[in-house]
């Protein structure tokens, strides 16, 4: 057997990289719009997710708010922020009446609560497929199914004091496991961008030593 | 040569029957070209769906398409985020669309409405049917409407696609008449 030129080695992490994204069954698309915008956001607010179309999608939006409050905390570079704070202030201020459509509101309420970048969501896809299986045995025939948990998820970082999108992601993840599992998948997925961004430009020295800013 | 050339005529006749039998991109349902001639700034709204998530999803994707466009002249960004603030699902009716746009500070307010089928099954193809909406906000009159369908066994790849299909007509009169 002939050693492995560069080339050759090049194609086999290639087509290894690709073998472990189709089993993983995670997809990624992602878009960085303003690197500036992210690099220099210490505070994240995350608006409620939506939830999904189909039978088991409309409650998980509160599920995919709390595990991207969680990815995005891992990332170890923002204080991030649940909904109670924001939707306090606006029921508050506007009743949740037509000011919510208000840009100067949202600016000054970022401006309040000290917050840099909005994080809206959205759970697109949220189903279980099932397989019908059978074996032979000795004794007779065994019948089983087996499911797969799909998950699809989209994202955007906009700046709350002009609406303009800073960063758009969309990941898909699948598990045989359950849909926790997938979801976070397709979180992570979706944050791809964001995270290999931040490894790529650290903080700065004294930003990091203080922990979340 | 001739050969080339018989093939040259032959195409434009196929292109000229293919046009005329009207399998060309269809005409909008309704394009007021003097109120989108006064639209710089467009804010996409969510638009409304019977599906759970899907308007939110769709007017996301919009955005998202529109920013790739880069149309001339036209500025895009995303509505306030507050309405996911409401713990009921409070998507804005149609018709104070322009209102809302005119609080956002916007030239132009989109939303629309999106009908999406869920495939039961693997492989089955997912169907996007996106309606677009315009409004002028200084008028408060529609400006553009148009309607875009796609079947795709990728989800997002539904949606991007019925959403490129009902835009198109938009998109091509603003590169025509504005300059880069």
């Amino acid at each position: 057997m002939q050693p492995a030129t560069g080339a050759n080695r090049l194609v086999t992490l290639a087509v290894a990289a690709a073998a472990i994204v189709l089993v993983g069954g995670c997809e990624a698309q992602w878009e960085l719009y303003d690197a500036a915008a992210l690099g220099s956001a210490r505070k994240l607010l995350v608006m409620p997710a939506v939830g999904a179309p189909g039978a088991d999608g409309p409650h998980v939006g509160p599920v995919q708010t709390g595990l991207l409050i969680t990815v995005l905390d891992q990332t170890g570079r923002f204080t991030v922020e649940g909904p109670c704070q924001s939707r306090r202030k606006t029921i508050a201020e506007t009743g949740m009446g037509q000011a919510v459509w208000d840009q100067a509101f949202q600016a000054d309420l970022a401006d309040q609560l000290d917050a840099d970048l909005l994080v809206v969501s959205e759970v697109y896809d949220f189903r279980a497929t099932t397989q019908s299986k059978s074996a032979w045995y000795y004794v007779g025939q065994s019948n089983w199914t087996e499911s797969t948990y799909c998950v699809g998820v989209s994202l955007r970082l906009i700046s709350p004091a002009d609406g303009r999108a800073v960063y758009f992601g969309m990941g898909e993840g699948a598990s045989q496991l359950g849909y926790g599992p997938a979801l976070l998948d397709a979180t992570r997925a979706a944050l791809i961008g964001v995270t290999d961004y931040l490894a790529a430009n650290p903080a700065p020295q004294a930003y990091a030593e203080g922990g979340h800013p | 040569m001739i050969a080339r050339v018989a093939k040259g005529v032959l195409l434009m006749l196929l292109t000229t029957v293919w046009g005329a039998a009207g399998c060309g991109p269809p005409n909008p349902t309704h394009f007021d070209e003097s109120a989108v001639a006064g639209i710089h700034s467009l804010t996409v709204l969510p638009m409304v769906s019977s599906s759970e998530g899907a308007g939110a999803f769709a007017s996301g994707l919009t955005l998202v398409h529109l920013m790739k466009a880069d149309l001339p002249g036209l500025t895009v960004t995303e509505a306030p985020a507050l309405w996911r603030l409401s713990r009921g699902a409070t998507v804005m009716a149609l018709t104070s669309a322009a209102d809302a746009g005119g609080r956002i500070g916007a030239d132009g307010a989109l939303t629309g409405t999106v009908v999406y089928v869920l495939p039961p099954k693997d492989n089955a193809n997912a169907t996007a049917t996106v309606t677009v909406q315009i409004f002028s906000v200084g008028s408060g009159q529609l400006a553009y409407e148009n309607t875009g369908t796609a079947k795709d066994g990728n989800i997002p790849n539904a949606f991007t696609r019925a959403i490129a299909q009902s835009l198109i007509a938009f998109e091509d009169h603003l590169r025509k008449t504005r300059k880069q």
